[in-house]
């Protein structure tokens, strides 16, 4: 009787459970936005946008400063010069990247359903070219990135809009970024939340620790430290390899993942690349 | 698919590596390679491994077996913590997600 | 006679007696001297970057400031214990595992866990 009984109730059970235990994107988003606006109670959501400069008054007049003279000015002038240089079959990136080009970073990375993959602007970038037969662009190299700062630039204020579609490889994906973002990695045994939310608003040294919420909605960033403008994957590469991790390769499966998951979050934020930082 | 593989496959070197404690460095830094590289399948390397590996083949080289087998014992342990990592955290990391 | 021969030879043994303090007292300063050196290097410890603790500059304050560190932890084993693998009190901590993941050699650890408990 008893047996039966578990018998019944134990396959609904598990079903429950794994229904609840895979929350959708749009309530890890929520969360994510509760969390932080009970973290920073001062602090507007949309503020983090610009990262540890919204935490701290001080280095956000240092920071200001610097904006005064945009670092990553030169990159964007590249950018537009080579964005309507025609390619080798006369085509351009207008006619690659669609009607609302340039103004397109609001949509990616985002799924693509012919590969069954992520596809970031990058990469999107490169397939425009090599359809219209010129060499793809070395991801973490000035060209790309001169590329990016323009179409960054060209987008502003526009407000992140990415979906998961309902496809099972849109949301495998997700999934899989999700995880990337919560598992910890290297010899320190940090996952990305374990700085960016446990630790967040923390100091690391003399480093306040920023929000994830506005991590996506900035880059390509002319850092100091680089002396040049990269990309949104260079610093995923730091920030692994400081906690003594083998970091990925730049626009690698499990990194266009973390970013299509990173980017989900800064849902409904405002653009505001290029950046600059320390 | 290919994950599930790779990650039951790795199951078995863990257990094996307590012998690992015996044998010589040369065998220790067999064992430490191995193990490295299925961690990195999984995307769990941990970048101390790599070189502690090769400073324990330069100690070798030059004849200094105790040094070689000092960082030969490194190299192994954390090879093995980095895999253990990556097993552990298959499940661990949905503790940690926000508003859960 | 026997105690005229013996006297100099009790000298002699306190005097060594007095060294061999002298020289206990050094290694142990000089074991905290180490360990300091090691908790404060970014390749090594670098636990200021999340601990304040007395004359160390540039801290964070992911971590509680190192503090009365006797008080808090009379038995130096748990505070050995805290260092080498603090998920065990903690499995959501942030502190790195210094000891399990082998962030600190065996040697390095003792010296550190000498250090932090001067504090
Ligand atoms: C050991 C702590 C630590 C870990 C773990 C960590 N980061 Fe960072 N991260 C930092 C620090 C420090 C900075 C620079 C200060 C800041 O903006 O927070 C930073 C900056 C960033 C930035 C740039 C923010 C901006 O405003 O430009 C991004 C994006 C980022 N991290 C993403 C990640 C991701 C994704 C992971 C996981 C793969 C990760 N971080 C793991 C410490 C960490
Ligand atoms: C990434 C941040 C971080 C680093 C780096 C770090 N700790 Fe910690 N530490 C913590 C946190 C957080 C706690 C609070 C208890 C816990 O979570 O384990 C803590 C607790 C402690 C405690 C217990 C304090 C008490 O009063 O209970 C000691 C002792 C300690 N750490 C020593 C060290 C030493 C020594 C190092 C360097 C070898 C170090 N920590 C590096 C974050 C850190």
């Amino acid at each position: 009787m008893l047996r039966t009984f578990s018998h019944r109730i134990y396959p609904a059970l598990i079903l429950a459970v794994s229904a609840t235990a895979i929350a959708s994107p749009e309530e890890d988003r929520n969360a994510l936005r509760a969390f932080y606006e009970q973290r920073f109670p001062g602090i507007e959501l949309d503020a983090h946008v610009d990262g540890a400069y919204a935490l701290d008054a001080d280095k956000r007049d240092q920071w200001l400063e610097m904006e005064d003279f945009p670092p990553y000015e030169i990159a964007i002038d590249d950018g537009a010069d080579r964005y309507d240089e025609p390619l080798a079959d006369g085509s351009s990136y207008a006619d690659c990247l669609g009607n609302e080009a340039p103004v397109v970073k609001q949509y990616y990375p985002r799924f693509d359903p012919a590969s069954g993959e992520i596809e970031t602007l990058e990469q999107r970038i490169n397939s425009c070219r090599e359809a219209a037969g010129e060499e793809p662009l070395d991801y973490l190299g000035s060209e790309m990135s001169s590329l990016m700062a323009f179409i960054a630039y060209e987008s502003r204020g526009e407000r992140v809009a990415i979906e998961v579609p309902d496809d099972p490889r849109a949301q495998a994906a997700y999934e899989d970024g999700k995880e990337f973002f919560y598992t910890r990695r290297g010899q320190l045994n940090f996952a990305c939340s374990s700085c960016h939310v446990t630790m967040v608003g923390n100091a690391l040294r003399a480093e306040r620790l920023s929000a994830s919420l506005g991590h996506t909605t900035h880059w390509p960033v002319y850092r100091l430290k680089w002396k040049e403008v990269g990309p949104l994957h260079k610093r995923f590469i730091e920030c692994n390899s400081q906690v003594r991790a083998v970091p990925l390769e730049a626009q690698s499966e499990s990194y266009r993942n973390l970013e299509y998951f990173l980017t989900y979050m800064s849902n409904g934020m405002e653009l505001n690349g290029p950046a600059s930082r320390k | 698919m290919m994950k599930t593989v790779i990650r039951i496959s790795l199951l078995l070197p863990l257990s094996l590596s307590a012998l690992a404690a015996q044998a010589g460095p040369a065998e220790t830094l067999e064992r430490a390679s191995t193990i490295y590289e299925q961690a990195l399948a999984q995307e769990h390397g941990w970048s101390v491994t790599e070189p502690l590996i090769e400073e324990a083949r330069a100690a070798m080289a030059a004849g200094d077996e105790d040094r070689a087998q000092a960082l030969a014992d490194r190299a192994l342990l954390t090879a093995e913590q980095s895999l253990k990592q990556a097993q552990d955290e298959k499940d661990a990391w949905q503790a940690r997600v926000v508003g859960r | 006679m026997y105690a005229q021969q013996l006297r100099p030879m009790r000298t002699l043994s306190a005097l060594v007696l007095t060294l061999a303090a002298i020289t206990t007292q050094a290694a142990e300063s000089d074991s905290i001297a180490e360990g300091r050196e090691i908790a404060a290097d970014r390749n090594r410890g670098n636990c200021y970057s999340c601990h304040m603790a007395d004359g160390a500059q540039m801290t964070g304050n992911g971590g509680p400031p190192l503090m009365q560190m006797q008080m808090r932890f009379p038995d130096r084993e748990v505070l050995k214990a805290q260092i080498a693998d603090p998920r065990v009190r903690n499995p959501n901590t942030v502190m790195p595992p210094y000891g399990a993941h082998g962030i600190l050699t065996a040697r390095e650890l003792e010296l550190v866990v000498d250090y932090i408990h001067s504090l």
